[in-house]
């Protein structure tokens, strides 16, 4: 790929520290500071990717995989061990102040706004640090009142914010300077269902409508599904997937589970055994059927999986309604966790 | 041209930064720092005013806090008369230039005192996000103007000794100058000690105590004449943690109690010295960033 | 039943000492910082004391005095945290359950910040009195002067706590406390003798010092300590440790009835 098309580029990037290793017992903390004992921990092991320009990636992974640390490197806080990185052909360590006109970075569970002061004053501020022209910030407000509804709340202070507000708030500020790369740590953590669609509808839009080049972390899979082209997996500091979701999906499985309560239990249906589409079920798979994972007598309940790409969950509730009396549905989402130790337990 | 944006609505031209000139260092970059610093510290300065009453209890902590150090130095000058030769007013004079200065510095590097706390919480993360030197973001984070109050204890007691220095002939007009040049100085050198300690923090995290000794402990040190410690203390005030240049050495000459017109340059050495050591620390400190936090 | 509430106030006390007990690296740098103020002031006190001493000191007894007050400093006063720990409770709203527990507000917090003060005095002040004996030390030959000490001491710690647990129970009606507690602090210094023996103030300040508590807390265990007084001073420190528990009580059960009022 030309130079000029990519936006992100890293290789060989590794980042490891050297902790003390922790003392237990008697007078632990003063044994502590005379210890010499080191460990290395090696939170980034050996990362290489290519973003091109407009792409929109996700990048999941357990918790401690090496995530944030990777992001921290992308952005120019965190200087690697060893590698190299460039965003917009720059390099975040040697040019960390360049790139960052460049770049928004966005962290979920932090604001970067100023707590106690209007949220108006928040931009205010960091149209100056940025040096927006007063015209540039003038259509940046109108426009992000219309994406955003950053007007609803440009005079209550920070801090009263609800946590849907401050998130978009927090993301209309890391899109002041309009940065062609926007870098965003778990941006949807904590929000309830609409707060999560307003930040997904935004992100989709300056993506699409904009080129602008994002790359996410989440442990939401719907952000993944809904936005991202491409999903990097990483764990213990190393790339184990690099693809795109329907294919992540075909590799680790990703059911959605239907569990229902029945005023009755009915006889005969066990764990392991196949639904299919008329409510009759079968020990083989036949065509469209689907597994039942779980059956939990004492309490009525019976659970399918399903794949959300190719059934949809009123069909499969008619299925399971053919078996009795409902009493209590449930619809359980799989964990990004889930999925990626699936895809692990496979290699 | 770098980026061919897909249905732009917002035209290449309108992006600031990217081909925006002039972030290198300059007299133009220095004057918008200047404007960038005045605008976020009058910001801090309004999110403080949110809370008058911390303002107000806060200003008088600091009042009864320095007066004790006050109350202590003039209870022995009344019982004892002098400290190595030197008496109230002139022991009066090497507090005031301290206090005025240390005043002076906390007013402008309160965030200095608590950067701890950016490497606990990790908050030195969005420091380094932003298109600035990191010390200026860090420091135009607050402006505590209660920490004025330190300082106006400092003038306070120059303005009784300064006038009895002048009846007794001890001090000139011309003198005043230079003692306003040493409070200035003594700013400086609190400064660089705070700077130094607070890039400790990018290498062992935790600082709060490393601030007892590098500040607390000397600042009061050197409250008293340098006379009356033994020769390795003395070096130490003067040289590592060189409060005592800020205040000592220009007030004894000043005072005719020995050294040469070298003594009111010496501050100015120092803190040029100390300036270029302890901003190379802080860059290094940046470069070694963990960001352990959250 | 007398055998069950000691041992009841003995585990909090323990408790309070071991939970201390992790932080030990810090108190030791704390403990080295402290003794370099120590170190300020036995040369500032070396420089002014006349050569033929004042009042009953020689030049040696006040670096002494100076010396032992930088170590019980901690014990009786800088390391409590009574306060704050109430402060915190009434924040929090944890403070209703913690007054309707059956062991009563009051000898609760006191039982247990008496622990982690017994440790502030063996990790915070006997590393200071060691780094600090390299510049000459004093050791009280006469036993029972130890006995006294130690018991001066004990009532010192026990007033102080007393008085940081009044400057918390005032959170109740402001939840500003740090004024209180400066304030405070400020009396130990100017009326306690934390910093110098109390005949270097003039004599009206050593008259309304000697109708203060806070003498209990430096001046009179440092005074019992280098022998220059008798064991009579305990006589006050007693008077004062049950005034002050006296009014401790009475303004916890002012704060009871203020909550029980506005129901928290």
């Amino acid at each position: 790929m030309k130079e000029s098309s990519i936006a992100i580029r890293a290789s060989g990037l590794k980042k490891s520290y050297l902790v003390p290793v922790r003392k237990t017992g008697f007078m632990a903390g003063l044994r502590q500071v005379f210890s010499q004992d080191k460990r290395e921990i090696r939170a980034v092991d050996n990362v290489s990717f290519e973003v091109p320009r407009g792409q929109f990636v996700g990048y999941i992974g357990p918790n401690g995989a090496g995530k944030s640390t990777t992001v921290k490197m992308l952005t120019g806080i965190l200087h690697p061990t060893s590698g190299s990185v460039t965003v917009n052909g720059i390099s975040p360590q040697r040019e960390r102040q360049m790139l960052s006109r460049e770049i928004g970075v966005v962290f979920g569970q932090r604001t970067q706004l100023w707590w106690d002061l209007p949220t108006v004053d928040s931009f205010d501020i960091l149209a100056a640090m940025y040096d927006v022209s007063p015209g540039d910030y003038r259509r940046f407000k109108e426009e992000f009142h219309d994406l955003l509804g950053i007007g609803e709340f440009l005079n209550t202070p920070v801090r009263r914010l609800s946590l849907g507000q401050r998130m978009r708030a927090d993301l209309a500020a890391a899109m002041l300077h309009r940065p062609e790369v926007l870098f965003l740590d778990e941006p949807t953590i904590g929000l309830d269902v609409v707060g999560k669609g307003k930040i997904r509808e935004f992100l989709k839009r300056i993506n699409e409508r904009e080129g602008v080049t994002i790359l996410l972390t989440t442990h939401d899979l719907r952000d993944i599904e809904e936005l991202c082209d491409r999903v990097l997996v990483i764990n213990h500091g190393n790339l184990v997937y690099d693809g795109d979701l329907a294919n992540l999906r075909d590799r680790a499985g990703l059911p959605t589970a239907l569990s229902v309560k029945y005023a009755v239990m009915p006889p005969g249906i066990r764990a392991g055994q196949y639904l299919a589409r008329n409510g009759q079920p079968s020990p083989t798979p036949r065509d469209g059927a689907w597994m039942v994972t779980r059956v939990d007598a004492p309490n009525r309940t019976v659970e399918v999986a399903f794949d959300r790409t190719r059934s949809t969950a009123p069909a499969v509730l008619m299925a399971m309604q053919e078996l009795g009396e409902v009493r209590d549905v449930s619809l359980t989402e799989p964990l990004i966790d889930d999925i990626i130790k699936r895809l692990l337990d496979d290699q | 041209m770098r980026a061919a944006r897909r249905n732009s609505e917002i035209g290449p031209e309108t992006r600031p930064g990217a081909a925006r000139p002039g972030h290198r260092a300059g007299p133009r970059r220095v004057l918008a720092a200047l404007k960038l610093y005045w605008i976020l510290a009058s910001a801090s300065v309004r999110a403080a005013m949110q809370y008058k009453f911390d303002f107000v209890t806060s200003s008088i902590i600091q009042a009864v806090t320095g007066a004790i150090d006050y109350y202590f130095v003039a209870v022995i000058l009344w019982k004892f008369k002098t400290i190595a030769g030197w008496d109230i007013y002139e022991v009066g004079l090497l507090f005031a230039v301290s206090k005025i200065g240390i005043g002076i510095y906390r007013v402008f590097s309160e965030e200095l005192e608590q950067f701890e706390r950016y490497m606990v919480t990790g908050d030195f993360d969005s420091v380094l996000v932003r298109p600035w030197p990191s010390l200026l973001v860090v420091l135009s984070r607050r402006v505590d103007l209660s920490r004025l109050s330190l300082a106006l204890q400092g003038m306070g007691v120059a303005a009784v000794c300064v006038p009895q220095l002048l009846r007794s002939g001890k001090l000139t007009w011309g003198d005043i100058g230079f003692l306003a040049l040493a409070c200035a100085c003594s700013a400086v050198l609190f400064f660089v000690v705070g700077l130094a300690a607070a890039s400790a923090a990018f290498w062992i995290t935790r600082i709060d105590e490393l601030q007892v000794f590098t500040q607390n402990a000397p600042a009061t040190a050197t409250l008293h004449p340098l006379e009356i410690y033994p020769g390795w203390l003395r070096v130490v005030l003067l040289t590592a943690l060189p409060f005592g240049v800020g205040n000592y050495v220009p007030v004894r000459y000043l005072l005719g109690k020995g050294g040469t017109w070298m003594n009111l340059v010496w501050p100015l050495i120092a803190c040029a010295v100390g300036l270029t050591v302890s901003l190379k620390l802080w860059h290094a400190g940046e470069a070694a960033y963990q960001s352990t936090g959250s | 039943m007398a055998a069950r509430a000691v041992r009841k106030y003995w585990v909090l006390g323990s408790k309070g000492f071991l939970q201390n007990l992790q932080y030990t690296a810090s108190h030791l740098i704390n403990s080295v910082a402290s003794a370099i103020f120590g170190l300020v002031y036995i040369y500032l006190w070396k420089a002014v004391t006349p050569v033929e001493g004042f009042a009953d000191y020689t030049v040696e007894t006040v670096v002494q005095y100076v010396m032992f007050n930088q170590v019980i400093l901690w014990f009786t006063h800088f390391a409590i945290r009574t306060h704050g720990r109430i402060r915190d409770s009434v924040r929090s709203g944890n403070v209703a359950t913690e007054l309707a527990r059956p062991m009563g507000f009051f000898a609760y917090r006191i039982a247990s910040d008496y622990g982690s003060q017994l440790y502030s005095l063996l990790f915070r002040g006997v590393p200071v009195g060691l780094l600090l004996s390299v510049f000459g030390h004093y050791l009280p030959k006469n036993p029972a002067t130890w006995a006294w000490t130690l018991l001066s001491l004990a009532l010192g710690a026990y007033i102080g706590i007393v008085s940081k647990y009044i400057v918390g129970v005032s959170a109740f009606w402001t939840t500003e406390i740090r004024t209180a507690w400066t304030v405070e602090t400020s009396l130990v210094f100017g009326l306690g003798g934390a910093s110098m023996p109390l005949e270097v103030l003039p004599p009206i300040a050593q008259r309304i010092a000697a109708f203060t508590p806070y003498p209990c807390m430096c001046y009179y265990p440092a005074r019992i300590f280098l022998e220059l007084s008798g064991p009579g001073l305990i006589w006050r420190s007693l008077f004062w440790a049950v005034a002050l528990t006296v009014f401790a009580q009475a303004l916890t059960a002012l704060a009871r009835r203020k909550l029980e009022v506005q129901g928290g």
